[in-house]
């Protein structure tokens, strides 16, 4: 082949130093040593596409005595939970000519610039993935990237760029975006698909699928010594993998009961509520920490027709060329996707840890676009918005104003985790400050 | 994406280098084949499920599974370059519990599987299912050793129960590497043993059956790979001629086009109602029917001149695309499709005419010339067009007095050199299509102004894309795209210069079959490309 075999996330890890030595066939014991004292951090990346009416956005005055902007109105019982950052850049997102959603939302997490091609997939890891290699060592699963709109990964979908770029916002590799689970349903039967029988089966079960995947490995060994460099490397990948999958088979503590099942009502706000409480119930339940989030694919066409006087399409409507009615219908929409994000922020709330604190307070939920302003496309003074304590890392109650690359922020964050990494991305300097 | 028509192309001087030969970007030709290393693709979504289907039954569960990519068009490619993910593994570990689980959940499938009623975990029964489940999935026999040890994984998880023993011996089998990838690596070749390796036979079964079949070798395969065959012209030609009568090569014929012209992106198809009152999802799908009816009509039906379909003026059309081409078809319906002969005197000729390839390389509010012209000079002729330069600003208004046609605005984008050096390559064989709309239906004004459908293509003046279409039809260059094509989907790996012998013979032999697409696969087979690999490399 012409052309290297992309980085994993593992090799990326490795790479920066980040990864915890865990030599392949050592870590079939028992993952007895799990003792959780403490409430476990949480990551959410909250996504919604073509960017938000920044007038309408963004609060006056900095500090603690901001006013919420009309858009950030329905968070207004959660004032003191939000810190809202304005300012900050994401230049990599910038495409190559036209195509600003799929170069926006490529590097939504990546902070990289993606190559622009329909067939040929170029980009990085994003911060989600890597925060995962820590956050997601003791849970069912390492992370969740979840939707309410689906999509395949192939063919184009903005301007010359492969649909992937626009329709994912979790990236494991280069090549290799995290399909997302869209809508309630399928992400109850992802959770709960086990969940049905009893305790005493499901540990047998697992003991011996964990038996048969340690032959798997065993048994595969013996492949290794007859492959070249690159090949060998593939296989290597696939079992480190399995015995990830081995490992999260032991791991007892993520489980729930199931709720009641996803109803049919296909109307938006309904889906929506449905899923997040599937999300809040996931992290309740210990199921991952690292979720991404999509209320859209990149320069999503959903039609908002069901808000009052809103006429049109989120992504034609978008390109507002600077007419007020417009404007307004695209605020309409911004406050409809803040008053969602709030539902979920206040149901973080409601949850109570061991130790008394909530599970907001545990968690950093962070919403966000792929630009700013949809006409303008911009890549710099980004709406972004942080909610939660991430157990005392983040100090929120707050609008602070920083000129400097996303990519930092997402050190830091990667920082409070517990994941060394320098810096981020294309453009990253180093860590943010200012979160606490 | 509109604005996609309006990018300012600063002045970059570098840049109007990339594109200035049309002609000479062929890869310098080396005399004699050099095979290059093998690679190690992971089976595709199809396969892994053709493959289940196959060897396990019909009706099992299908959970979701890592999504194929397709780098440079083929998901072959894409199986072997691109990591799974830990979620695609937990993905294989979910869908073999929910498979293994199914088959072992009801009596009758799991007997029927097994063919014999185990007693103990020792007995014949037993060990022969293993070794004939093994020998189905991995493609090849187990070696003894391997039987003891995947019995022993039976004996260690049975507790009692030698159905559970069984059930976790599957869940492990669907999780094996050696069923997942697919690991051709070859023996020496005894012609050249110092430098190059040939595919044995059962790994001769595998390449066969994945490329015709898209699936696991059949018992015909495995049996013939078990004595030894599989190894010369003679008996591949005779198994791919078996296989290309089958069904499953019409199927695996079918999603080769379709990832050579890469209809998926007509999933992704939106348009707006207001300006596109014809537009539905049913007619996009339509449109996909419809190209597959074509190749399955060159290919299996009429064993013609494949590269008629760049020409060709008879197609199949259910209602809603006879409306949309406005051809009488009195007998299609909503569901039924019927050839249709068009007008000898209309405008549309050959599948790039038809809607599928108009509508995807169309703007969701415009047509694009430069997508249609790129798709012409890449997909149809192999011949390279270079990305746009980086960091090319968009103008995000288009204010004062703007030309009218999408010509006219293309035409005045071309007056910047670093602009023109590309678009010259594409957007006038892309203006030829200007009269049909981004929906593909025919029109005569864009904007209110009369369209040109004229432009001069390698030097010879065109009037529309009928032109196009009458020198499509003869083109060598057809021929030999579509043979590098099929030789990239068949190797999962892009052409090399060592590949050139091999490339330049096959189109000899396709021109010589009078270009049969199924010739083209037999020859393709017994080629030494597809046979032959490099040593691969080797680690210390």
């Amino acid at each position: 082949m012409s052309h290297p075999m992309q980085a994993s996330r593992r090799q990326f890890l490795r790479a920066s130093g980040a990864m915890l030595a865990l030599p392949l066939f050592e870590s079939l014991l028992p993952r007895s040593a799990r003792a959780v004292t403490k409430a476990p951090q949480r990551l959410l990346f909250y996504f919604v596409p073509n960017g938000i009416h920044m007038p309408a956005w963004t609060p006056s005055s900095e500090g603690t005595d901001y006013a919420l902007t009309p858009i950030l109105k329905p968070l207004d019982k959660l004032k003191s939970e939000l810190l809202v950052i304005s300012g900050l850049s994401n230049l990599p997102g910038r495409p190559d000519g036209a195509g600003d959603h799929a170069g926006g939302t490529s590097a939504f997490l990546t902070c990289t610039h993606a190559f622009k091609s329909e067939t040929e997939l170029k980009l990085g890891v994003s911060a989600d993935q890597v925060a995962a290699s820590k956050l997601g060592q003791g849970t069912r699963f390492a992370s969740l990237p979840l939707g309410m709109e689906g999509g395949a990964s192939v063919g184009g979908c903005d301007s010359g760029y492969s649909c992937a770029y626009s329709q994912n916002i979790s990236w494991i590799g280069p090549k290799t975006p995290l399909a997302k689970i869209a809508g309630p349903q399928l992400l109850f039967d992802l959770l709960f698909s086990d969940g049905t029988k009893g305790k005493d089966a499901q540990e047998k079960r697992t003991r011996h699928r964990r038996s048969v995947l340690d032959f798997v490995m065993r048994d595969a060994q013996s492949l290794r010594g007859r492959l070249g460099r690159s090949d060998r490397d593939k296989l290597d990948e696939y079992l480190h993998s399995v015995r990830d999958v081995e490992q999260r088979l032991a791991t007892m503590n993520g489980s729930c009961d199931a709720p009641m099942p996803p109803t049919d009502d296909v109307r938006l706000g309904e889906q929506l509520k449905m899923m997040s409480d599937l999300m809040v119930l996931a992290l309740r339940c210990d199921l991952t920490r690292v979720m991404t989030f999509m209320l859209g694919n990149g320069g999503s066409g959903r039609p908002y027709d069901f808000l009052p006087d809103v006429k049109g399409a989120h992504h034609e409507l978008s390109h507002h060329r600077n007419q007020p009615e417009i404007q307004a219908q695209l605020q309409t929409i911004d406050t409809w996707e803040v008053a969602q994000f709030a539902y979920l922020l206040q149901q973080l709330q409601t949850v109570k840890e061991e130790d008394g604190a909530s599970l907001l307070d545990h968690s950093l939920v962070m919403f966000g676009s792929e630009v700013a302003d949809g006409n303008s496309h911009d890549h710099s003074n980004l709406p972004i918005l942080l909610a939660g304590r991430l157990s005392g890392a983040v100090k929120p109650g707050r609008h602070i104003r920083r000129s400097e690359p996303i990519a930092n922020l997402y050190t830091s964050i990667l920082n409070a985790v517990g994941v060394p990494v320098g810096k981020f991305g294309d453009d990253g300097t180093g860590p943010m400050q200012g979160l606490a | 994406m509109k604005r996609a028509l309006w990018l300012v192309c600063a002045a970059l001087p570098l840049t109007s280098l990339h594109c200035k030969s049309s002609q000479q970007e062929q890869e310098p030709s080396t005399a004699t084949f050099e095979p290059s290393a093998p690679t190690m693709p992971r089976l595709t979504t199809a396969q892994y499920r053709n493959a289940i289907a196959d060897v396990l039954g019909e009706g099992l569960p299908q959970t979701a599974l890592e999504p194929d990519t397709n780098p440079y068009l083929f998901y072959s490619i894409g199986a072997a370059t691109t990591l799974l993910s830990e979620q695609g593994t937990q993905q294989y570990a979910e869908s073999a519990a929910q498979i293994s689980d199914a088959i072992f959940a009801d009596a009758k499938r799991r007997d029927a599987l097994i063919g014999c009623t185990p007693k103990a975990v020792s007995d014949d029964c037993v060990r022969g299912f293993v070794q004939k489940l093994g020998r189905q999935l991995f493609r090849r026999p187990l070696a003894q050793a391997e039987v003891d040890r995947w019995l022993s994984v039976v004996s260690d998880t049975a507790e009692g129960d030698i159905y559970r023993g069984l059930r976790l011996f599957v869940y492990g089998l669907l999780q094996s590497p050696r069923f997942l990838y697919r690991m051709d690596l070859g023996e020496a070749d005894p012609e050249k043993p110092s430098s190059r390796r040939r595919y044995d036979s059962y790994e001769m079964a595998s390449r066969l059956s994945f490329l015709l079949w898209n699936t696991v070798p059949d018992e015909e395969l495995l049996s013939a790979a078990a004595r030894g065959e599989l190894l010369d012209s003679q008996s591949l030609e005779t198994q791919a001629r078996r296989m290309l009568g089958s069904p499953r090569a019409r199927e695996a014929v079918q999603s080769f086009f379709d990832q050579y012209f890469e209809l998926s992106a007509l999933s992704h198809v939106e348009r707006d109602p207001k300006l596109y009152p014809a537009y539905s999802k049913s007619l996009i799908s339509a449109m996909r029917t419809e190209v597959q009816l074509l190749v399955d009509d060159f290919v299996f039906r009429r064993e013609t001149d494949i590269r008629g379909i760049f020409s060709t003026r008879r197609t199949f059309v259910n209602q809603e695309l006879a409306k949309l081409y406005q051809v009488d078809a009195p007998e299609a319906s909503e569901v039924a499709f019927v050839p249709v002969s068009l007008p000898p005197s209309g405008e549309r000729a050959g599948v790039l005419s038809f809607g599928a390839i108009l509508t995807m390389n169309a703007h969701p509010t415009d047509t694009s010339p430069t997508r249609r012209g790129k798709y012409l000079r890449e997909r149809v002729l192999c011949l390279v067009v270079p990305p746009a330069p980086p960091n090319v600003p968009a103008l995000t208004d288009n204010t004062g007095s703007m030309p009218k046609t999408l010509r006219e605005r293309l035409e005045e984008h071309r007056k910047n050199p670093a602009c023109y050096s590309c678009h010259s390559l594409m957007d006038p064989p892309g203006f030829l299509f200007e009269h049909f709309d981004a929906i593909g239906q025919f029109r005569t004004t864009n904007n209110g102004a009369p369209l040109q459908t004229d432009g001069v293509v390698e030097g010879e003046s065109m009037s529309d894309s009928r032109d196009l279409a009458a020198r499509l039809a003869f083109d060598p260059r057809v021929g030999s795209c579509l043979v590098k094509q099929v030789f990239r989907h068949a190797s999962a790996r892009l052409d090399a210069p060592g590949d050139e012998a091999v490339l330049s013979a096959l189109t000899d032999r396709f021109a010589e079959s009078g270009y049969q697409f199924r010739e083209l696969l037999v020859e393709l087979v017994k080629s030494e490309g597809f046979r032959t690999a490099a040593s691969s490399e080797v680690m210390p």
